[in-house]
Parts: C-alpha cells; structure tokens; sequence
C-alpha cells in the first residue's frame, strides 16, 4: 500500500476522531461518577487524601510500634521474674530488603 | 502528584496558546496553507482548520472557567490539527528545506500540546477516582 500525505492525513484525522471519541467517553464517565468540575478542586481533593492516607499511616505504625514496645517489656518481665518466654525471634524483612 | 500540580499552573499562558491557536485555525479557514491544501484537498484543510477552531474553543472554556472537561475534549483536535501541519509541513521539506523550521516548530507545538492532553487525561482519571472513593450525595 502506497502511503502518500493524503493517507497519513487521513490516519491522522481518524486518530483525531478516535481521540475526541475516547475523550467524551472519559469526561461522561468522570461526571457521570460525580467527579468534580474544577481542576483546582479535583487536585486539592487529590492533596486532601494524600495527606489522610499519610497520616492514617503514621497512626498506624505510632499504634504498631507502642504495642511492639507492650510486648517486649512483658517479655524482658517474665525473664526478670524467671519465667521463660520463648525468644522475640527476628522482625519481618522490609520491603527493600526483598528488592535487594 | 507534582506532575499533576504542575501541569495545573500557567492558566493565562495556556488561554492565550489557545487563542492563538483559534486565530491559527480561523486563518487557515478563509487562507488553508499550500502543504496542507497539496496534501488533501480543499475538505481536509478545512476539516483541520474546523477543528482547530473547535477545539481551541473548547479548551479556552476549560481554562478560563478553571474546568478540565473543555481542554480534554479540545485537546485532541488541536494536537491532531496541529500534527497535521506538521506532517505536511515535513513532507514538503525534500522540496523546500526552508519549511523545516516550521516543520520543527509544529512538532513542538504538537508534542507540547499532546503532553498537556496527558495531564488533564490524569486530571480526568484522578478526579473520577476521588468521586468513587468518596461518593457524595447528589
């Protein structure tokens, strides 16, 4: 197939369509959900649950690390008082080390 | 996120890029280019320059009023538009090397404007997944 400026004009032209196509099946889709209007709301939404989700994660690990905490003091308490715990055993590998 | 928070910002800058290219496709209406005319005829270069028109309209709507819809929807009229132009335009270099400065330009312009499509396209997809984690009463 001879492909002369015409035919690339009109691959062009077909993705253009395509293009437009795909563009009002996402913004329908979008609205249709009840996203929001405004690009300034849509990324200060963005930001506003970027920050929850940070500090939900903080809160989880201050949570994780005082019952971590809890749990050693009990275990160094019995050993004080001759009981004989099992060992506290090694933490879990994090996530770089398995990248590693 | 900084992509996005980037993409955002230049809301004049991007109007007058879209009154300039409505300028552009208006002008193309009434006098179509030669490498675009030669490429397909009298139809193509006024289809490319409707909708360049079209959707250098849609995309002022969307950045003066702030909305993502209207440079989602124009975005890829223009970029095809001005991809068009640029595709004549280098067709026509073998002819005249001195059209390669233009042929360079309009594929800036198309790949600048085709980068701009990306981050709404994310504007777009974040804003839907904000209202499908969040839904809100109508």
């Amino acid at each position: 197939m001879h492909l002369g400026l015409p035919e690339l004009l009109a691959l062009v032209g077909t993705a253009g369509i395509g293009g437009t196509l795909l563009a009002i099946a996402k913004a329908w889709a979008a609205h249709r959900d009840g996203a929001r209007a405004r690009e300034r709301d849509v990324i200060k939404d963005s930001e506003d649950w970027r920050r929850h989700a940070d500090d939900a994660r903080r809160d989880a690990e201050a949570r994780a690390a005082w019952w971590r905490d809890r749990a050693a003091e009990l275990w160094l308490q019995c050993v004080q008082h001759g009981g004989q715990p099992g060992p506290l055993g090694r933490p879990p590998r994090s996530e770089s080390d398995f990248s590693t | 996120m900084t992509q996005v928070v980037a993409a955002e910002g230049g809301r004049w800058l991007r109007g007058a890029t879209y009154l300039m290219v409505i300028c552009g496709g208006a002008w193309s209406l009434w006098w179509p280019g030669h490498p675009l005319l030669s490429g397909g005829g009298q139809i193509v270069a006024f289809g490319y320059a409707a909708a360049m028109v079209a959707g250098g309209l849609s995309c002022l709507y969307g950045t003066l009023r702030g909305r993502w819809s209207g440079e989602l929807l124009g975005l890829p009229m223009v970029t095809v538009s001005t991809a068009a132009v640029a595709i004549a335009l280098w067709w026509h270099i073998p002819a005249s090397l001195g059209l390669s400065v233009l042929g360079t330009v309009a594929t800036v312009c198309t790949l600048l404007l085709a980068d701009r499509w990306r981050g709404v396209w994310k504007i777009a997809h974040l804003a839907r997944e904000a209202a499908n984690r969040a839904p809100r009463s109508a």
